[in-house]
């Protein structure tokens, strides 16, 4: 069995196992076009890593992951580079507010209760999102389109009302809307906490609010959040070495090794698969990751003592 | 009265032998008991973290003691205990408490003074067969030779079973009794003992000490050691990530990024995060 020692987490792991995880998060990012760290860091809990590093190394995996896409988005002209920027500004913001945060949760010796309980809810949201989302799918495609269309304007118009109340209203060109910064960099600002704290790229996020809250089209959604995701990953993984010295450069480059070979098998898989389907599986996914984080936190554990840290 | 003299003057003798014993293996020889070169031997003397590392495994041997022939009290072959401690540090631990009635969250905190990092005990027959429990409390074998006198009063005292659970967990703490092998070697037989310590023991100097026990008294002691530590990359990196971590930070990141620029010239994809 080859193993690998982790420097900064001052343990060892697996080798194979970890270019598994990665494996079937990039699988899972080249499924479902996500980047899957909102999965991968309580995998990683799961295996023994101290949380506070799995988080950050999480961020540093992200980073690369961001920059490839970043790139070949930019080249293609998918990225609203205005949009990018107040999303970056609040994200930078959010991430160094987020890393505030860890320091003093594991001054406060609850980084690892925090982490998980946060996972906890935000996996516990997205999954059931997902699940209910994929039926609703399943079933519009049986209802007339005529029904469809009268919905549809109704829904959208409460929300429109809002977003038009805002003030500093701004032409956003390249996503073709007139939306307030306001919208941005608060947007930026909570996915800048959650990368800190989840040492998630907050895609999954960003990406569904861009597409039904700020009405970008989807081909200019993805590159901009890369190109946001890329800066805060940044932004945060520096944060993380600096401040609380939890990133295993180690460990990023190993999940990142894996994450890519899964992301192109994943990206073949998704060609002959259902998308319909796919999402469930991934609610699935998801709600189970949830449940099993939870029962680690509602079950006695096997040692009523922990390191101060949360490692 | 010339019983209880005998018996006096003996542990007297032994005493003496385990105290000098310490700087060697004369006395025990004086006693009758094998000579041997090296007692007890630890294999190898020392282990290096490097990249692939993952725990380490110590070998560590003593000369076997048949003892006297017959069926006189404390005739037959003595009894081996091993123990493997790590340099004692204050560990400063968090305690888990429900909160809001449904979590387990750490909620208070509490110190336990000069345990070791790692500590490994075997032993060829269970610690109760080798002599009272406070002989072997003062010996410093077995769990409850590392409880502080000072804790037994203190919430450390009531949590040192918890300790010891997570300390177990981690294969950090381990006691066992196990079947020590019988080989030859050139000085005479001798028994052997596998410790092997998990990736998570710290780079340190770790102690070893042998006893050997006959009729519930210490009739031979020896000590070695072995020493694990940091490889050069895996110094590197520690230090850096340590001491250095806005640079640490800024080479994780610029690394990344050249990964990633790689991988995507590689694949040429794009992928959504």
């Amino acid at each position: 069995m080859l193993h690998i020692y982790l420097p900064v987490a001052e343990r060892g792991a697996n080798l194979l196992t970890l270019l598994g995880l990665g494996g079937v998060v990039g699988l899972l990012s080249g499924l479902f076009g996500v980047g899957g760290g909102f999965l991968l860091t309580p995998l990683l809990l799961m295996i023994g890593i101290p949380p506070a590093v799995a988080a950050a190394s999480d961020s540093n995996q992200i980073v690369a992951a961001a920059s490839s896409g970043t790139f070949a988005h930019a080249r293609s002209g998918n990225v609203d580079f205005k949009m990018g920027l107040l999303l970056l500004l609040g994200g930078l913001v959010g991430g160094a507010v987020g890393v505030r945060v860890i320091k003093l949760l594991i001054a406060t010796g609850q980084a690892g209760f925090a982490i998980r309980l946060t996972y906890v809810v935000m996996l516990g949201l997205i999954g059931s999102y997902m699940f209910v989302d994929s039926v609703r799918a399943l079933r519009t495609a049986r209802v007339p389109v005529a029904r469809a269309a009268r919905e549809a304007p109704r829904r959208a118009s409460a929300w429109a009302r809002l977003v038009q109340a805002l003030p500093w209203q701004v032409d956003f060109e390249r996503s073709a809307v007139r939306i307030s910064v306001v919208l941005p960099l608060a947007l930026g600002a909570l996915v800048g906490v959650l990368s800190a704290v989840m040492g998630v790229g907050g895609g999954f996020i960003m990406v569904p609010v861009m597409v039904y809250l700020l009405r970008m089209p989807m081909h200019v959604v993805v590159g901009t959040s890369l190109f946001q995701i890329l800066f805060t990953s940044v932004n945060v993984t520096v944060l993380q070495a600096a401040m609380n010295r939890t990133v295993d450069f180690l460990l990023a480059l190993v999940l990142l090794v894996g994450s890519t070979l899964g992301a192109q098998v994943g990206a073949l898989a998704s060609r002959r698969l259902k998308a319909d389907q796919l999402k469930i599986l991934m609610a699935g996914i998801i709600l189970a990751t949830m449940v099993a984080m939870v029962l680690g936190l509602v079950l006695r554990p096997a040692a009523l003592l922990s390191y101060e840290g949360g490692h | 009265m010339r019983r209880a003299l005998a018996v006096a003057g003996g542990g007297f003798l032994a005493g003496l032998a385990a105290l000098v014993s310490l700087r060697g293996a004369g006395i025990a020889a004086a006693q009758g008991e094998r000579p041997v070169a090296r007692d007890p031997l630890v294999e190898p003397a020392g282990a290096v973290i490097g990249v692939f590392y993952h725990g380490a495994r110590f070998t560590v041997s003593t000369a076997a003691d048949p003892g006297p022939p017959g069926s006189t009290p404390g005739a037959g072959p003595a009894a081996v205990a091993v123990v493997v401690s790590g340099p004692p540090v204050d560990l400063h631990l968090r305690i888990k408490r429900r909160v809001w009635g449904a979590f387990w969250a750490p909620a208070g905190d509490v110190i336990f003074e000069r345990v070791p990092e790692a500590y490994v005990v075997h032993t060829s027959v269970p610690p109760a067969e080798l002599a009272a429990a406070d002989v072997l409390r003062s010996l410093g074998i077995g769990y409850e030779s590392l409880r502080s006198p000072a804790d037994s009063a203190s919430e450390a005292g009531a949590f040192f079973p918890e300790l010891v659970r997570l300390k177990e967990s981690e294969k950090l703490f381990q006691a066992a009794v196990v079947p020590f092998r019988a080989e030859r070697a050139a000085g005479g037989d001798r028994l052997v003992t596998d410790v092997v310590l998990p990736a998570r023991a710290p780079a340190a100097t770790y102690r070893v000490r042998v006893f050997r026990f006959r009729g519930g008294r210490v009739v031979w002691r020896g000590e070695g050691g072995f020493t694990i530590s940091r490889g050069a990359a895996n110094a590197l990196l520690a230090t850096l990530a340590n001491r250095h971590g806005l640079l640490y930070g800024l080479v994780a990141v610029v690394v990344a990024v050249a990964a990633g620029l790689l991988v995507g010239f590689v694949f040429g994809s794009v992928k959504g995060h």
